[in-house]
């Protein structure tokens, strides 16, 4: 048996960051069914598996959890979008709103850029995890606050603390992320 | 799921008292760390004589804290007020403090637990005090 450093997680994580990088969509072994998903599958996955199902494990240790998995697609996501672009804000936030489109995650907008505060605000419009979801009493968007995080993170190599102040899912029609630079 | 939208900004002055709080818990005997962390992992205030990925301390601290106060319940023990994690070269001490924020403490092999404990039992009641009057605000 080869011996190997990496879980199996890692190694599929890595192929599937590689994937995404390569901007290649297409995918071996779905002949007729083809690259997507429905979006209530992602759903079920996002909020049952790595949502309640967590939580029954966790309890109050589940955001936290799913906030570092999102942080951690965001950072490579910033790995991709920092890639040849000389530290432009302009032309980064740009490559992060097509990866985002291309990837269905939701249409990514500025709302607020404060850099002398060190406050930004994204818009996050018809979010993938929460389309279609009503009547919780919070955000739960905690993987894409996670993500939008990881990004932000990369691009000023700042710690920072990203916070979804709005969700669609509690009826604001779309989800605010504010992250703060530290 | 619990909200995510509680936040402390560590940049306020007006946190001068956590951290003050965190500097004499770093003066007990063999205690290397300690740190706030919110409920979404992240790490809002830390004073430390090593360095840490806090990051992935942050989220982990939360992760264990969860999955112990969830074992608790499953035996009918309610609510936990300490989770505390022995290992080879020292301990972690996690005490919930409100709104899902922990305070966490790492220690060297060499700290009397006994001692530690107790300084974290009698600081909570203080912390539980400034997150109130913060959270309020």
């Amino acid at each position: 048996m080869i011996q190997n450093s990496k879980s199996d997680y890692q190694i599929a994580q890595q192929q599937i960051l590689d994937g995404i990088i390569s901007g290649e969509f297409d995918i071996e072994n779905r002949n007729d069914l083809g690259p997507l998903i429905p979006i209530r599958l992602f759903q079920a996955l996002r909020m049952v598996a790595l949502g309640s199902n967590v939580e029954d494990i966790l309890g109050q240790g589940a955001p936290s959890l799913v906030y570092h998995s999102g942080q951690s697609l965001g950072l490579a996501m910033g790995q991709i979008a920092a890639a040849n672009i000389d530290k432009d804000l302009e032309t980064y936030v740009g490559k992060i709103k097509l990866l985002c489109r291309q990837l269905s995650i939701g249409l990514v907008v500025p709302d607020k850029v404060d850099l002398s505060a060190g406050v930004l605000e994204l818009r996050v419009d018809e979010c993938v995890s929460c389309a279609g979801i009503h009547h919780v009493s919070a955000p739960i968007c905690h993987f894409e606050a996670g993500m939008v995080g990881g990004i932000v993170k990369t691009f000023f190599n700042r710690n920072v603390k990203a916070t979804e102040t709005k969700c669609n899912a509690l009826g604001d029609k779309t989800c605010l992320i504010r992250v703060d630079l530290l | 799921m619990s909200s995510n939208v509680q936040f402390l900004d560590p940049r306020k002055s007006q946190n001068n008292e956590i951290d003050s709080i965190l500097r004499n818990l770093m003066n007990i005997q063999g205690v290397s760390a300690a740190a706030i962390v919110d409920s979404d992992g992240f790490v809002t205030h830390i004073h430390r004589d090593f360095e840490i990925n806090t990051d992935a301390i942050g989220a982990s601290v939360q992760v264990v804290f969860g999955a112990a106060a969830k074992a608790a319940q499953h035996v009918g023990h309610h609510l936990t007020n300490m989770v505390i994690c022995e290992n080879n070269d020292g301990y972690i001490l996690s005490t919930p403090i409100d709104a899902g924020f922990i305070l966490a403490l790492v220690t060297q092999r060499e700290a009397l637990l006994g001692r530690v404990r107790f300084e974290l039992k009698e600081t909570i009641p203080v912390l539980k005090k400034l997150f109130t009057s913060y959270l309020a605000n």
